[in-house]
């Protein structure tokens, strides 16, 4: 019996072992997973090797050989730094800069720094743009050597992204995958951004505003042209670009309409002027743009979107009614509030807003004619000023202490004496007001 | 007398135009170069407003105001208001700046000391900022992940922010000592929400992120 038990043990884990080293060579078929390894790229799972070469049992799986070369990289890192440089200059602009590349081996590494131009992107830098200095170098074990990177941008490049890599050997990533295109692993990234100061500047870029339905309101765009040629434009409905669009309510393109001239003339202004037409049944948040189509190099296509941002509501035409009871001979007292919030106004100034009003009304059925339409006995007008701290970044506490005027309440006060006894009904009819409160005080 | 009064007329536009010239030549933005503008102030109309003062006072008010207030880089004040409330010897003075080529003004809150003839800034709030630097600034600020998550968070896209210059005596507080510009967004009302980005708008980099729900979480409570 005991014999019997150890036989069926033995085979039990030569069945066990022989699972496990199936699963280890399975792994060892998979993708080669590169590991950095202090300057070499050792290929395989060396666990699923080391299992398969330990267990005598194990069932042998034939696996493509892989060669030496395939399974060891050797390739030299450098220490280089910076890693990623960026900056802007003009057409006819020049810079200069420092990269310092250490080696971090045991053994020497030539280097011989070479432009090699990103196969993606707007805009090409050319080779001829770049010298680096020195054109080649030894770099011992050890040891660092300085470089100094000149670029030179030609007179009448495009204004635009350029992006180029400096690289210091030819050593490339391994890739397990066809790749499109070698990465380097000693290499520099380079981005310049070629710009120039815009010929013209766009008052307002950003247009938001609070509209009646079926109203219709004019904004101006100012443009100026401080080049000395005149330079045209095509403003045109869209301009999403830049503010994050398509949007969840999109300004149809036939509320607006545009007037523009063909041209800014040199040194000279000129007014875009757009007509927004509110339909009576649109209502909520509304967002577009005008593409100016300014033709200028000097401004991204971004920079010429002037976003609109349109708030349209409608003015209530049916009154908020609330009843309540009254004893005969008791005063009435209705307070009606409506608070706005005025936006960075420093100074004691508050921005120019329309005030809200009531129509108000009281109503009682047995009422001679029914209704009572009184007159505010007290008007009062309440600010809301901030000195502190509590709505500034850190950054901007230079305006503590200045004043802010954070909100304006209006309220109008509404008093009935020796009322005839019954239900009431109140009723309000805002004016523009986002929203408003009330108080009926009854009593003697 | 006429005469005399006309003297002290010129004497004070003379000083005026100095010391403005002077503010032009001298009054470096980001400490690194002078303001474009050589004439800035050569051409700024000042304006008295509030109450009446001797000529003398007055003079060297504006001396001192115009020595003290500088213009964002590439731009001149085209028109300054000094308003003046009498505080015993003293003066408190709300100055607003006005420039063609900016949207918004620059304020600056001092006060003039009479006995010691010393003028002290008190406050200031700098929206005077070309409109394309202002949207430079903007466009920095939205590409910033956390800023943009805070934004979206607390629904604040559709507010529009304030564009604030940070002077560099300020700014080293939290960056280098440079001119920065300070992009807000502010939802006003019972929970007010604040989202704070600090530009640096020649690196074109958000170097700081601000938000007043993040100070009052900081004790850990919701």
């Amino acid at each position: 019996m005991k014999k019997e038990e150890a036989k069926t043990l033995v085979v039990l884990m030569a069945f066990l072992l022989s699972i496990f080293s199936v699963a280890a060579a399975a792994g060892q078929a998979a993708p080669p997973q590169p590991v950095l390894n202090l300057g070499a790229i050792v290929v395989g799972l060396e666990a699923g090797a080391a299992s398969q070469a330990s267990s005598p049992l194990a069932a042998r799986l034939e696996v493509p050989e892989q060669s030496e070369e395939e399974q060891q990289v050797d390739y030299k890192i450098l220490q280089i730094s910076p890693k990623n440089e960026w900056f802007e200059l003009k057409p006819g602009g020049e810079k200069e800069f420092a990269v310092r590349v250490k080696n971090k081996d045991e053994g020497e590494v030539s280097t011989r720094p070479r432009i090699e131009v990103q196969p993606y992107g707007e805009y090409f830098l050319e080779e001829e743009w770049i010298t680096v200095e020195p054109g080649s170098a030894e770099i011992k074990a050890g040891e660092e050597q300085e470089y100094i990177v000149t670029v030179k941008i030609p007179a009448d490049a495009e204004i635009g992204h350029y992006n180029a890599q400096i690289v210091f050997t030819n050593d490339t990533m391994p890739s397990p995958y066809p790749a499109p295109f070698p990465v380097y692993v000693n290499s520099l990234m380079l981005s310049i951004q070629v710009w120039e100061p815009p010929k013209i500047l766009i008052q307002p870029q950003y247009i938001h505003d609070k509209i009646e339905t079926g109203q219709s309101q004019e904004y101006k765009i100012q443009l100026e042209n401080k080049g000395d040629k005149a330079i045209a434009i095509s403003p045109e409905i869209g301009g999403k670009e830049r503010w994050g669009g398509p949007f969840e309510n999109t300004i149809p393109e036939g509320w607006l309409t545009i007037y523009a001239p063909a041209k800014v003339e040199a040194n000279s202004k000129a007014t875009v002027r757009v007509t927004v037409n509110v339909p009576e049944d649109a209502k909520g948040r509304y967002e577009g743009g005008i593409n100016l189509n300014i033709d200028d190099p000097s401004i991204e296509r971004w920079d010429q979107e002037v976003h609109l941002s349109l708030e349209v509501w409608k003015q209530p035409t049916t009154p908020f009614r609330e009843s309540f009871a009254v004893k005969q001979g008791e005063k009435v007292c209705v307070v009606v509030t409506a608070r706005q919030h005025t936006y960075d106004k420093y100074g004691g100034e508050a921005e120019e807003k329309e005030e809200p009003s009531f129509n108000v009304a009281l109503s009682l059925a047995t009422l001679e004619g029914g209704r009572v339409i009184p007159e505010p006995s007290k008007t009062v007008k309440k600010g809301e000023v901030s000195l502190g701290m509590d709505y500034l970044p850190p950054w901007e506490a230079s305006s503590e202490g200045m004043y802010h005027v954070l909100s304006t309440e209006y309220s109008e006060t509404y008093e009935l004496t020796n009322v005839t006894g019954g239900v009431w009904t109140l009723e309000i009819l805002p004016r523009n007001a986002e929203s408003f409160e009330y108080t009926i005080e009854r009593g003697e | 007398m006429r005469s005399a009064g006309k003297i002290v007329a010129v004497i004070a536009v003379v000083v005026v135009a100095a010391l403005g010239t002077y503010l032009g030549l001298t009054a470096p933005e980001h400490g690194l170069s002078p303001a474009s503008d050589l004439d800035s102030c050569l051409s700024t109309t000042v304006e008295f407003s509030g109450m009446k003062l001797n000529e003398e006072t007055r003079t060297q008010i504006v001396s001192e105001v115009l020595a003290e207030i500088t213009p964002y880089k590439g731009v001149r004040y085209d028109k300054v208001n000094i308003s003046a409330m009498k505080n015993g010897e003293d003066y408190g003075l709300t100055v607003i700046c006005f420039s063609d080529a900016c949207e918004c003004q620059d304020a600056y809150v001092f006060t003039y000391y009479g006995a010691g003839k010393e003028l002290v800034l008190n406050g200031h709030v700098l929206d005077a900022i070309p409109a394309a630097e202002r949207a430079k600034a903007i466009s920095v600020a939205l590409q910033n992940e956390e800023a943009a998550s805070l934004m979206r968070a607390n629904s604040l896209e559709t507010v529009l922010p304030t564009v604030r210059r940070v002077l560099p005596e300020t700014a080293e507080k939290f960056y280098l000592p440079k001119t920065l510009l300070s992009v807000t967004w502010t939802r006003f009302g019972d929970n007010p929400v604040v989202v704070s980005v600090l530009v640096d708008p020649d690196a074109r980099k958000a170097v700081e992120v601000w938000s007043n729900l993040e100070v009052e979480n900081k004790g850990g409570e919701m």
